[in-house]
């Protein structure tokens, strides 16, 4: 991008707020050319449809793209947001925003489709996102997983079912695929769970509330066998719901740390041997441009960064870590409730994890968030609550429509047995009332990564003249923002392309890094000074220093050039004689 | 000084593009015999043409767009993937082209001397995976490039192949460089071999011996960052291309597993191909000579890296049997990290060998010698050594330096600045001692004196033992093979004085190609005697018990008569293959014991078994049905009824 195109958007916007003073009313209230409630759940059809609502009503700044199509046929779709006026999105740094990678985690989606809707309403109506609209660009998925999304939204499920992508395996090893999942027996739309009616049981109801199935007191007899999810031996193998749709997980068919399913259930074959990863995996690495990364995950209230196995944890770098640990502390004030966390050490190991890939395989800051925490509804969200105030409290704020009761039923391998529970709505998904302000908090802290991509510029140069025609020149370059051009990662295991300092006009003999502009110790680089290769970038919130010694005639047009793949490149310009420039003037 | 250093600088420009406008790329002599795209393609065809138990089908192409072709040898084409089979994979590395001779050597031989196996075993053969590969090193000047052509920014400028290798000798080999006279902050790491001047080797400081020349590979700086060659076309490595322990972030690694096209063709070949039962892989890994590791574990602990120690039985058998049979008897050791026959043992539960297939041979001399003087004549140029001291340039001698030096100073009557004598060439020396008129005396190249006074043998009278490149060297001469470039002196336009030569690309890995037809004769008999090996599977029974009216008991068990098991031991655990399948077609409420469905993950060698038992309730015992459905034996049904 054009850092002069970009200052003269910053003025105009400066220019447009001033003018027109009462400002923070309207952005109070500004609306989107598309209504979409946000206290209500898309299924796939729905979630595409505002997609495109979304593009056609916002043409200039976003555009849509399927990337391919899904095991069952839907495409994924991308969405570009990108200001072309200040640049072409490649050009900029860019967030990746996703979610959905288990179907069943289905307010992920809502949360992308609000932060796009948001985004979009905000330009030229809301200075922070308008100036950040200008600079960045987004990449926006808001399903890996749409067959998924779907067969749960349109078939019997449970809170954690359909989590897996819809091609047909073969979870049992029995040569059939998909042949014994769970069914709907009692009718309610939801698979709950089955209780058998058993003597010898050491499960019973609560006497309080008997929609609570507890683990009989010692002593006391209990009358229930737990039995696990709604279903019967389709295939008349013996075992009940053992090979249900699809089996596996995509989130572990990344390429970083990836491992067979022996060690990782639901790996796949290899890395992107699912459609879905597959078409993301692709387009992502064709966008080194990317320098921050979101998924969208439920449950639990969590951020989460890598590694996912304690073996990586070197992989992370105490610099490296500094910047997730100032975007998660700010996270977690943005989110009372949600807690900042490392995947392997507060959650349990994962191998070949999306985000792992991102940031292990990439070199991209990323966080997966566990969406909602159903401690939330609770009066306070800090202390435990035992099952029967849970109940108390959904009955008092969801009027009981999150459970059915149970009801027996005359299994044909079990006998009597009862059925009933949590529906599928129950225990991981927001309640539809508390979706919007949801998706506001987690946008707010993508926003504030977002914000934090690298931004540089060059603040200042000094010129000496030691002889007729050598010269020292010092160039400082600053970053502004707390994520670097390079992770420290990226610069051990040598991803990406290193950062590169240009010079033109001039015929550089040495050029190196100092340690400030006070430093007479030149750490030169061994050959063509024209072209400086910065393995190590520029950190978060820091200057870097470059010296050069070169020959040239007084008064000379020198040009400097940085490129980073992670932030937008930067030039200045200046003629030849001695003194100082700031070229923040 | 200045003033030389600008003459040096050049001059060596000049030199060096003197001799590259002189090259005739000269082609691969010494390979002639091997076969190139068009001469593979003929060979299959011809194959596949005489006989009716061969067929040539595709796997895919390659990054180039090349067909990656193979044979599949059966007695009964239709039915070929149904049967057991063992895949034979070459070419995988594109230097090793002696894989893909004897693989299509070893299909030739199969159909024609062992037609009967192809009865009972299919057998595909891949004879070349990595096309593009052999097509670096067949068709033009030859660098040993291992990996595909896939463009790599190797040394991440941002520029592609800016760097590329530099033929300076105009042989059409990439062979070595000594630079000669290298500056202050290239310290010297090699120094001549004083037991054989054609050799390198690092200094045995132990033997006063000090380092005199750098060694880098034939090229220039094209792209003035100070380093040589470093961003050619370099491909990806396909044999790090793979799932197992794959070395991500490695430049030749490939972005992610399969990123390939060949190596995703091979893969999906194994993946659709569930009739392998054994794979035998021709390329530069090797688990035959040496046992794999059966300790070592992957980062998360829970992999092999070569092999679980319950398989350690199957690759000593089967080790044993490939050293009875070949004549190599080394091997290299390579990381295994990202390989493909690994990771078909890792993760796909496949007894999976490798071989190298040839390596150093015994020398005739070595085998006939048996006194301990005769090595001398062989190792060690006994040329009467005049007493002079090397300098360090070129073959000058320090005496002539010294002459030279006193000469200047008697000439300026001030000390000369020996800080710059590493730029000194020997021509300049030439040209100096013309001018002073002095004799110039040159150092022979042969054998240091001091390195020779102390003979590294600890017992006086032992045979010296030739090192590994010495007997390449005397491997060389025997055959007659231009495995080694002599060196030539060349004025580099960076480095100064270098020499150029050493050892060739391929030569220490392909033997000549009138050894071909006998090793692919070894490679063969131990392909069919590996096919003898394999796992044969038989059931025995059913046996039916009437235990009371309409109560039966049905036993039978699956036999693996073969000497090695159905799947790997570590398979067994891990369940990196599918099972076969034994079910009974009772209802699961008329089965009193047992299971309606069983797996069964593997079956032992030598007789092992996997013994299958149910009690049921039954009114017509006679309809009443077993079935074993197998990926790799197939699918058998046994009724009860025929029992009786």
């Amino acid at each position: 991008m054009k850092n002069t195109l970009r200052s003269i958007t910053i003025m105009g916007a400066l220019a447009v707020s001033s003018l027109f003073a009462p400002m923070t009313l309207a952005q109070q209230q500004v609306p989107s050319k598309v209504d979409i409630s946000w206290n209500r759940y898309y299924d796939s059809d729905e979630t595409t449809e505002i997609v495109h609502k979304l593009v056609k009503a916002y043409p200039d700044l976003l555009s849509v793209e399927s990337l391919g199509k899904s095991e069952q046929g839907r495409d994924l779709w991308v969405i570009t947001l990108n200001n072309k006026k200040t640049g072409k999105d490649t050009d900029k740094p860019a967030m990746y925003i996703d979610g959905n990678v288990h179907g069943n985690e289905i307010q992920a989606t809502e949360t992308v489709l609000y932060s796009i809707w948001y985004l979009t309403k905000s330009y030229g109506e809301v200075d922070q996102l308008t100036e950040l609209i200008d600079r960045v660009a987004f990449y926006f998925v808001p399903s890996q997983n749409p067959d998924g999304r779907a067969e749960w939204f349109a078939n019997p499920n449970s809170p954690h079912s359909a989590r897996t992508g819809q091609r047909p395996t073969d979870n049992d090893y029995d040569g059939q695929l998909d042949e014994d999942g769970p069914d709907d027996l009692d009718g309610d739309g939801h698979i709950t769970q089955m209780w058998k009616i058993d003597p010898n049981g050491r499960y019973r109801r609560n006497e309080i509330d008997p929609r609570i199935i507890e683990r009989a007191p010692q002593g006391v007899d209990g009358n229930l066998t737990r039995l696990g999810s709604e279903g019967i031996d389709n295939d008349g193998d013996g075992q009940v719901n053992e090979d249900g749709p699809g089996g596996y997980d995509m989130n572990r068919n990344w390429a970083s740390d990836w491992q067979p399913n022996y060690i990782q259930y639901g790996a796949g074959e290899y890395p992107f041997d699912s459609l879905e990863t597959n078409v993301v995996a692709q387009f992502i690495l064709k966008h080194p441009n990317i320098a921050a990364g979101q998924s969208y995950h439920n449950t639990g209230g969590m951020m989460l960064r890598g590694p996912g196995a304690s073996y990586l944890d070197k992989l992370y770098s105490r610099s490296d870590r500094n910047v997730y640990d100032q975007l998660g502390k700010a996270g977690e004030d943005l989110l009372p409730y949600y807690d900042y966390m490392v995947i392997h050490a507060d959650l349990y190991t994962v191998h070949g994890g999306f985000v792992n890939w991102l940031a292990e395989g990439l070199g991209i800051v990323s966080f997966t968030n566990e969406l909602w925490t159903d401690s939330r509804i609770m009066p306070d969200p800090s202390r435990e609550f035992t099952q029967e105030e849970r109940m108390h409290w959904q009955d008092r704020m969801l009027f009981g429509q999150t459970f059915t009761d149970f009801t027996e039923y005359e299994h044909p391998q079990h006998g009597q047995v009862l059925i009933g529970g949590g529906t599928k709505y129950s225990s991981r998904v927001t309640p539809p009332f508390m979706l919007e302000e949801g998706c506001h908090r987690n946008f707010a802290f993508t926003m504030f990564h977002a914000q934090n991509m690298p931004d540089l510029q060059f603040k200042w140069a000094g010129v000496k003249q030691l002889e007729d025609q050598l010269w020292e020149i010092t160039v400082e370059i600053e970053n502004t923002k707390i994520i670097p051009t390079r992770l420290g990662i990226s610069a051990t295991k040598k991803i990406g392309f290193p950062d590169m300092l240009t010079i033109e006009g001039v015929t550089p003999v040495l050029a190196g890094t100092v340690s400030n502009r006070y430093d007479r110790t030149l750490n030169p680089v061994d050959e063509r000074p024209e072209r400086m290769l910065i393995e190590s970038g520029i950190r978060g919130k820091s200057m870097s220093t470059f010296r050069y010694l070169v020959t040239g005639k007084s008064g000379t047009r020198v040009k400097l050039g940085y490129s980073a793949e992670k932030a937008s490149d930067i030039h200045a310009e200046f003629h030849l004689k001695p003194g100082e420039i700031d070229f923040a003037d | 000084m200045h003033r030389f250093q600008f003459v040096i600088k050049q001059s060596g420009l000049i030199g060096a593009i003197g001799a590259m406008a002189m090259i005739p790329n000269s082609a691969y002599a010494q390979f002639d015999g091997y076969l190139d795209h068009n001469g593979l393609r003929d060979a299959m065809r011809t194959i596949a043409s005489k006989s009716t138990d061969a067929e040539l089908r595709s796997l895919g192409k390659s990054l180039d767009g090349i067909q990656i072709e193979y044979l599949t040898l059966s007695g009964s084409i239709d039915n070929a993937d149904k049967k057991p089979a063992v895949l034979i994979t070459a070419g995988i590395d594109g230097r090793h082209l002696v894989g893909t001779e004897t693989a299509i050597r070893l299909a030739r031989r199969i159909l024609e001397e062992h037609n009967d196996i192809l009865d009972e075993v299919t057998i595909y053969v891949v004879p070349r995976l990595n096309p593009d590969g052999a097509n670096q090193n067949l068709n033009s000047m030859t660098r040993g490039a291992i990996g595909n052509n896939r463009v790599i920014d190797a040394d991440r400028d941002r520029t592609i192949d800016e760097d590329r290798f530099d033929d300076l000798n105009g042989d059409g080999f990439i062979t070595t460089m000594r630079r000669l006279n290298p500056p202050i902050d290239d310290q010297p790491t090699h120094l001549v071999d004083p037991e054989d001047p054609r050799l390198s080797i690092k200094p045995d400081l132990d033997e006063g011996q000090r380092a005199t020349f750098t060694l880098y590979s034939e090229g220039l700086d094209n792209d003035g960052d100070g380093l040589l060659n470093e961003d050619g076309t370099n491909g990806v490595n396909l044999n790090q291309n793979f799932m197992h322990m794959w070395p991500e972030h490695e430049t030749h690694a490939g972005r992610y597993p399969l990123s390939e096209p060949e190596s995703k063709a091979i893969a999906k070949f194994v993946f659709d191909h569930e009739n392998i039962v054994i794979a035998y892989t021709l390329g530069e890994h090797d688990n035959l000579v040496n046992l794999p590791d059966t300790k070592g574990k992957d980062i998360s602990g829970r992999a092999p890296k070569g092999i679980n120690e319950k398989d350690a039985d199957l690759y000593k058998r089967i080790g044993k049997m490939y050293k009875d049979i070949s004549s190599q008897d080394s091997a290299e050791k390579e990381s295994v990290a990202g390989s493909f026959h690994a990771w078909l043992y890792a993760q796909r539960g496949i007894p999976s060998f490798a071989s190298s297939v040839w390596s150093l041979p015994k020398l005739e001399a070595d085998s006939a010698e048996n006194d301990d003087g005769a090595s001398e004549e062989t190792t060690l140029d006994s040329v009467n050594v005049p007493k002079l001291t090397p300098s360090g340039i070129g073959d000058i001698s320090q005496e002539t330096v010294d002459e030279l030096i006193a000469a200047y100073e008697a000439e300026y009557g001030e000390p000369i600045d020996t800080s710059m004598m590493d730029m000194v060439t020997p021509e300049m020396i030439i040209g100096f001692a013309a001018q002073a008129g002095i004799e110039v005396q040159r150092v022979p190249e042969e054998p240091e004196p001091e390195a020779e006074k102390t003979p590294k043998s600890k017992k006086a009278g032992q045979k010296k033992e030739l090192s590994e490149d010495a007997k390449w060297l005397a491997y060389f001469e025997q055959e007659n093979f231009q495995g080694f470039v002599p060196w030539e002196q060349i004025n580099h336009p960076t480095f100064g004085l270098v020499e150029v030569g050493g050892f060739i690309p391929l030569a220490k890995t392909n033997p000549p190609s009138s050894k071909l037809d006998e090793i692919a004769a070894e490679q063969t008999d131990f392909v069919v005697q590996l096919i003898e090996a394999r796992p044969m599977v038989t059931t025995v029974g059913p046996e039916i018990k009437r235990l009371a009216d309409g109560i039966f008991e049905i036993t039978i068990a699956i036999v693996n008569d073969g000497k090695m098991p159905t799947s790997t031991v570590f398979s067994q655990s891990s369940r990196t293959i599918r099972p076969s399948i034994v079910s009974i077609s009772s209802d699961v409420d008329h089965i009193i014991e047992g299971r309606r469905v069983s797996r069964v993950w593997g079956i032992n060698a030598d007789g092992g078994r996997s013994e299958h038992h149910w009690i049921i309730r039954s009114t017509d015992i006679d309809q009443e049905f077993i079935t074993i459905n197998d990926p790799r034996f197939g699918n058998h049904t046994l009724r009860l009824g025929d029992q009786q």
